[in-house]
C-alpha cells in the first residue's frame, strides 16, 4: 500500500521542515532511548531471571522466631537448624543447602601479589540444590564437606581468567588460601559469583559440635521445594516439622517456623519499592514523550491543511493524501527509533558504570548471577510500540479526521483560516495538559525522592571522617587457631601501624565504622519485660579495643572508656530507649534472651548516635552496643575474623605501601585490602540510593524538557495559525505587551490545568509508592514550591518565544488582501 | 487635518536596487473631507492607506496629522496617536471568527483607556445605531457579507476616531450591499467624520467629495 514514491515525498517534506523533524526525532529518541537504557540497567541488576535449572522451585530459608513466620522476626539459619531441616525435611524439600560468606587471603600467583578475595563456604549439595553445575570439573562431595576434610576449591570464571590467565589445565593445580595449598576441582560458568560475590567456593565444613550452633544465625539457606508443593503448603509443613523436631530434641533455640520467599524475590525484595519508583518515573517520561509525538504529528497535519485542500481540489484522492501523511509519521518514527536505539546503546554502559554494582559495592545480589550488560530488547520493543501506537493513533488519525471536516472552510478563506477548529484545539490542548500534568507529578515525585535520598546521603556519621584511613584484614581461624594467637596478631598489627610516621593513632573495629547494620546483637535491658513476641531487642554490635571512640572522633557523652570484661558502651538512643529519664551508667544489659545462657554487661559509658540505616526486615534497632575486643574474641571468636583497622593521620602522607609494609612486619601472611580514607568511603556509601537519586532526577529533568517542548510546539502552532488575528488586533490598537499577554495567558491556563491534574497525579503516585515503601517521606512545601517554580520557568520559556513572535506580527503583511 | 509632503515608500529588490511603491506624494486632506483613492491594481493605494493609518513605518518624507509631525514620532507614540484618532475598515472584514459580534466590537475599546461601564455603553450604542442588536451574540460566520462589513464599520468607529480609513470596503460585497455601506459612509461624513477610502468603482467614488488617482506610485 505504501509506495516508494510516498517515501521519497515524505523524506523531502521532512527535510523541508528541519526544526519539526528534529524535535519529533529527539522526542522519540529520548522517549525510547532513555527508557530502554534505564530498563536495561534495571533488568540487568534487578530483574533478570536466575540462571538455575530449579529456579522456579527455589526458596530462601529464614527461620522465624515467632510462630507465624512473618517477615519481621526472621533470622538466617543456625547450624543446628540447618542440620535439623536437612534431616527432617525430606518430604518438603528435594534438598536444603546453605552457605556463609567470608574473605580469604590468596597467596601470590606468579606476578600477582597476595590478596584478599571474596569467598563463599558452601554445603556440598549447594550447586546441585540450585541446579547449576560447574562449567569445568565437578562440585564438592559430601566427603569433602567435613571439618578437616581435603583442601579443595572451586573458582569463578573471572578468577580463572584474571588470576590464572585462563590456563586450560587448571583442574588439579593448587593455589594457596590462607596459607594452605588447595586443589582446584572446578570452575563455575561465566558471570556467576553467587553467593556473596564469591570468586572462590570452599566446602562449608561445619564444626561437628560448636557451642554456638543453636544461637549463631549466620547461614544463608536455600531450599528446593518438592514438586507440586506450594510455598504456603511448604510453610505449613515446616511448621509441623518444627513441632516434631522440638518434641524429639527439646531446645529453646529450635526454630518454630520458616519464612520462605521465592529465592529470586528475596534478592530484590528491599529494592522493589525503589524499582517501582524508577519504573513509574520511566513510564511518566514515556507518556510525556508519546503525548509530545502525538501533538507534533497532529500539529503537522493541521499546518498542511491548506495544502491538503488544494491537492484535493487538484484531484488527489483522499486515500493518497492519508498515505502521504502516514508515511511521514512512519519515516519519523523509524528515524526516531534508530536514534533511540543508538542513544540506548550509548547510555546503558554509562549508567552501568554509575550503578552501584558498576562501582563494585553490592547493592543487589542479582548482580552475582549474570551481570553482563545488554540492551533489553523486549523493553525496547515495548517503548517503540507505545510511541508508534500513541503517536500515530492519537496524533495522526484525529488530525486526518479534523482536516477532512475542515476542507470546505480551508478553501474558502484563502488558505489561512484564522484559528484552529475548536475540537482540534481541544485535543491538542489536552495533550499538552496531560504532558504538563505528568511532568508536574514526575517533578514533585522526583523532588520528594531526591529529598529523601539527600537526607540519607548527607546524614552525619556521628564520628570524624577527615584524616582517617581504614582497611580490612582477615584473621582466619586457619591462620589463628586460638584466641590468644588472634589477639596477639591484632596487637602486633596495631603496634606496627602506630609506628608508621604520620600516624597519630590506630585502632580496630568489627564491623567497619560505616557498616553498623552488618552485626546485630539480641539483648534485653535489666528491669524490663522482654518485648513480645520476639523476646529480645536488636542492637548494632561493635567490637573494639579501648581507645576506639577517641581515635575515630566519636564523642563520649558520659562515663568512661572500657578495658575490662563484662562492660559495654551504648549509644545515646539505646540508653534513652532502655532507661528513659534515668542515669544509664551502671545499668546492665543481657546478651540474648533473658532466660538464655549469655552474660550480663554493665554500661560504663554513653556515646553519641551514629548513622546506620537498618534493614527493614530487622524491625526496630534500638541503637549501638560496643563491647571490648578481648572479651568478644574469648566468647565468640567466629564472629570476629574480619577486622577493620582505622588510622588517624596528621596529613595524607601515609601511603598504601607503608601500611602494607607495617602489616608484613606484623605477620607476613596477612593482607590489607580496600585501603581507603573514611572521607572516600563516606562518599562511596549509599551508592544504590545515589544511583536511584540520579536516575529519578534525570527522569524529572527529561520530563520537564519534553513537556516544555510540547507546550512550545502547541503555542507556536497557534501563533502561526493566528497570525492574521494578531495582525487585526495590532491594527485595532493592541500593543506588543498586550499580544504577549494574550499568548501567555493561554500558556498559563494550560499550565494551571496541568498543575491541577498533576497535583492529583502526584498524590496518587506518592500513595502508591508509599504502600510499598513506608520510609518515603511526605513531600515538604519547599519541594512543591521548587517543582512549581521549575515548571513555571520551563513553561515560561516555552511561552515566551511564540508570544514574542506574536507581538512582532506586522499588520501590513498579515492583512494584505491576496 | 492631514498633510503629506514628499512621501516615498520603497522595497528592496535585491542587489542594492529599490522598488518604489509610492513616489513624491503630496496630499492635503482637511477636516470633514471624504476622499476616494482610485487606480489600477498594484498602484500603491493600500500602501498609502497603511501609511496614513500609521501601520507602516518604513517610509520617508513628512506627514503632519493635525499639526503633529508624525515623521518625528517614535513607533510607540505613533501607535497611541493612531489609537486615539484613526479607525480602519478592511476589504475582508477581518472580524475575529472565535468572538461574537459583541466581543468583536469590544476589542478596540479593550486596547484603549475605557472603563468597563463606558465600554458596555459604547458597544450598546454601536449595536443600536447600526441596528445589529439582535445579532450581538452571533459569530461572524453566521452573518452575511454585508452584515459582517457593517460590524467591521461599527468596530472601526466605536472608539470615536476623527479619521476613517477603508481599503476597498465593498470589494467583497454585492452591489446592493455595497451601496448600503456607502450610504453609511456618507452619513458618517455628514456627521463630521473625515473619510479616506480606496475603491475601484466610479459609483462608490461618487459618494465621496473628491478623487485622488494613483498610478505606479504617482498621484496623477
Ligand atoms: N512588503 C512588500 N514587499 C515588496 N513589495 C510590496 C510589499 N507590499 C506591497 N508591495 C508592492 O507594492 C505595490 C503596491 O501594492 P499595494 O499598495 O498593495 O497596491 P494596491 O493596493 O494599489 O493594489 C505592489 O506592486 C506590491 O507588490
Ligand atoms: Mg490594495
Amino acid at each position: 500500500m505504501l509506495m516508494w514514491g510516498d517515501f521519497k515525498y515524505a523524506a523531502r517534506m521532512l527535510i523541508k521542515s528541519p526544526a519539526f523533524s528534529l524535535v519529533a526525532i529527539v522526542t522519540l529518541a529520548l522517549g525510547i532511548g532513555a527508557n530502554t537504557a534505564i530498563f536495561s540497567v534495571v533488568e540487568g541488576t534487578l530483574l533478570r531471571p536466575l540462571p538455575f535449572a530449579n529456579a522456579s522451585r527455589l526458596v530462601r530459608l529464614y527461620e522465624a522466631v515467632d510462630d507465624n513466620g512473618s517477615r519481621g522476626s526472621t533470622l538466617n539459619l543456625s547450624e543446628q537448624t540447618f542440620r535439623q531441616w536437612r534431616e527432617f525435611g525430606g518430604n518438603i524439600f528435594e534438598g536444603v543447602a546453605s552457605a556463609a560468606g567470608t574473605n580469604v587471603t590468596v597467596g601470590a600467583i606468579s606476578n600477582n601479589p597476595a590478596r584478599s578475595v571474596a569467598a563463599a563456604r558452601i554445603s556440598a549439595n549447594f550447586f546441585s540444590v540450585v541446579g547449576l553445575p560447574p562449567a569445568l570439573g565437578r562440585a564438592f562431595t559430601e566427603g569433602e564437606d567435613i571439618e578437616g576434610g581435603p583442601k579443595v576449591v572451586i573458582i569463578s570464571d573471572d578468577f580463572w581468567r584474571q588470576q590464572l590467565n585462563g590456563r586450560a589445565d587448571v583442574l588439579g593445580t593448587t593455589i594457596s588460601i590462607d596459607g594452605n595449598l588447595h586443589t582446584i576441582i572446578g570452575v563455575m560458568p561465566k558471570m556467576f559469583r553467587h553467593p556473596y560475590r564469591a570468586n572462590l567456593w570452599l566446602p562449608l565444613a561445619l564444626p561437628a559440635n560448636s557451642p554456638t550452633q543453636g544461637t549463631n544465625h549466620y547461614l544463608y539457606g536455600v531450599g528446593h521445594l518438592r514438586k507440586g508443593l506450594t510455598i504456603a503448603q511448604a510453610g505449613e509443613a515446616v511448621r509441623r516439622m518444627c513441632a516434631t523436631i522440638n518434641q524429639a530434641r527439646p531446645d529453646p533455640n529450635n526454630a518454630r517456623a520458616a519464612y520462605m520467599p521465592p529465592l529470586r524475590e528475596s534478592f530484590v525484595m528491599d529494592l522493589r519499592p525503589k524499582i517501582l519508583v524508577i519504573v513509574i518515573a520511566a513510564l511518566c517520561v514515556l507518556l510525556i514523550a508519546a503525548a509530545n509525538f502525538a501533538g507534533l504529528l497532529l500539529t503537522r497535519v493541521i499546518e498542511h491543511e491548506g495544502e491538503f485542500s488544494l491537492r484535493r481540489a487538484l484531484g488527489a484522492s483522499w486515500r493518497r493524501l492519508v498515505r502521504q501523511q502516514l508515511m511521514q509519521g512512519l519515516v519519523l518514527a523509524m528515524l526516531g527509533t534508530l536514534c533511540g536505539l543508538f542513544l540506548a546503546s550509548w547510555i546503558t554502559p554509562a549508567l552501568v558504570a554509575m550503578s552501584p554494582e558498576g562501582a563494585d559495592a553490592t547493592g543487589s545480589a542479582m548482580r552475582e548471577f549474570d551481570y553482563a550488560v545488554r540492551l533489553d530488547w523486549p523493553l525496547f520493543g515495548f517503548a517503540t510500540a507505545v510511541m508508534f501506537l500513541v503517536g500515530l493513533g492519537f496524533g495522526f488519525l484525529p488530525a486526518i479526521h479534523a482536516s477532512r471536516i475542515d476542507l470546505r472552510g480551508a478553501m474558502n478563506v484563502g488558505s489561512r483560516s484564522a484559528t484552529l477548529d475548536r475540537s482540534t484545539r481541544r485535543l491538542l490542548g489536552s495533550f499538552v495538559i496531560v504532558e504538563l500534568a505528568v511532568a508536574c507529578a514526575l517533578l514533585m515525585a522526583s523532588l520528594t525522592a531526591a529529598q529523601y535520598f539527600r537526607k540519607l546521603v548527607n546524614e552525619s556519621w556521628g564520628f570524624e571522617t577527615e584524616h582517617r584511613l581504614m582497611f580490612y584484614t582477615t584473621f582466619s581461624e586457619r591462620l589463628f587457631p586460638n584466641v590468644t594467637a588472634r589477639q596477639q596478631g591484632i596487637e602486633r598489627v596495631l603496634a606496627e601501624l602506630r609506628s608508621i610516621p604520620g600516624v597519630l593513632a590506630a585502632t580496630a573495629s568489627e564491623p567497619s565504622p560505616m557498616t553498623s547494620p552488618r552485626n546485630l546483637i539480641s539483648c534485653n535491658p535489666e528491669g524490663a519485660p522482654p518485648p513480645e513476641p520476639r523476646g529480645f531487642h536488636l542492637a548494632y554490635l561493635r567490637t573494639i579495643p579501648p581507645g576506639y571512640f577517641k581515635t575515630v572522633g566519636h564523642p563520649l557523652l558520659q562515663g568512661r572508656d572500657f578495658a575490662d570484661s563484662d562492660t559495654c558502651i551504648v549509644s545515646k538512643a539505646c540508653a534513652q530507649r532502655f532507661w528513659p529519664g534515668q542515669n544509664p551508667i551502671g545499668k546492665r544489659v543481657k546478651w540474648g534472651r533473658l532466660d538464655g545462657p549469655r552474660p550480663w554487661f554493665t554500661v560504663v559509658g554513653i556515646v553519641g548516635d551514629m548513622k546506620a540505616i537498618a534493614d527493614p526486615r530487622d524491625g526496630e534497632v534500638v541503637g549501638m552496643i560496643a563491647r571490648p575486643l578481648t572479651q568478644m574474641l574469648a566468647i565468640a571468636s567466629n564472629l570476629v575474623d574480619e577486622m577493620t583497622f582505622i588510622l588517624q593521620t596528621n596529613n595524607n602522607a601515609v601511603t598504601e605501601a607503608a601500611i602494607r609494609d607495617a602489616l608484613a612486619r606484623a605477620d607476613s601472611r596477612l593482607a590489607a585490602y580496600q585501603i581507603i580514607s573514611l572521607d572516600q568511603a563516606s562518599a562511596d556509601s549509599r551508592t544504590t540510593e545515589r544511583f536511584i537519586l540520579v536516575l529519578v532526577s534525570l527522569f524529572g529533568i527529561l520530563g520537564l524538557i519534553l513537556a516544555a517542548v510540547g507546550l512550545y510546539g502547541l503555542l507556536s502552532l497557534q501563533v502561526a495559525r493566528r497570525e492574521r488575528e494578531f495582525g487585526i488586533r495590532s491594527a485595532l490598537g493592541a500593543t506588543a505587551a498586550q499580544l504577549i499577554q494574550l499568548v501567555s495567558r493561554q500558556g498559563a491556563s494550560l499550565l494551571g490545568l496541568g498543575f491541577m491534574v498533576g497535583g492529583f497525579g502526584t498524590w496518587g503516585i506518592i500513595r502508591l509508592v508509599r504502600s510499598q515503601w513506608s520510609g518515603l517521606p511526605t513531600p515538604n512545601m519547599l519541594a512543591w514550591f521548587f517543582g512549581a517554580v521549575a515548571l513555571c520557568l520551563a513553561a515560561g520559556i516555552a511561552c515566551w518565544l511564540p508570544a514574542r513572535r506574536a507581538s512582532r506580527v506586522d499588520p501590513v503583511i498579515a492583512l494584505r488582501a491576496e | 487635518m492631514i498633510r503629506l509632503h514628499n512621501v516615498e515608500r520603497s522595497y528592496p529588490l535585491g542587489r542594492g536596487q529599490l522598488f518604489y511603491v509610492l513616489r513624491d506624494i503630496d496630499l492635503d486632506i482637511s477636516q470633514g473631507d471624504f476622499v476616494s483613492v482610485m487606480g489600477p491594481s498594484g498602484a500603491g493605494k493600500s500602501t498609502l492607506l497603511h501609511i496614513l493609518g500609521m501601520h507602516d513605518h518604513g517610509w520617508t518624507g513628512e506627514y503632519f496629522f493635525d499639526e503633529t509631525a508624525t515623521h518625528h514620532l517614535k513607533a510607540k507614540e505613533r501607535a497611541s496617536l493612531r489609537n486615539e484618532k484613526i479607525g480602519f475598515v478592511f476589504q475582508q472584514y477581518h472580524l475575529l471568527d472565535d468572538l461574537t459580534v459583541y466581543e468583536n466590537l469590544d476589542i478596540p475599546l479593550s486596547y484603549r483607556h475605557y472603563s468597563k461601564s463606558e465600554r458596555t455603553a459604547l458597544v450598546g450604542d454601536a449595536l443600536d445605531r447600526f441596528q445589529i442588536v439582535g445579532k450581538k451574540d452571533l459569530y461572524p460566520r453566521q452573518l452575511s457579507g454585508g452584515q459582517q462589513q457593517l460590524v467591521g464599520v461599527a468596530r472601526a468607529i466605536i472608539a470615536q476616531p476623527k479619521l476613517l480609513l477603508a481599503d476597498e470596503p465593498t470589494g467583497n460585497l454585492h452591489s446592493s450591499q455595497g451601496e448600503e455601506i456607502m450610504k453609511l459612509f456618507r452619513k458618517l461624513n455628514e456627521e463630521g467624520m473625515t473619510i479616506v477610502q480606496v475603491t475601484h468603482s466610479e459609483k462608490n467614488a461618487s459618494y465621496g467629495k473628491r478623487i485622488v488617482q494613483l498610478r505606479d506610485g504617482w498621484i496623477v
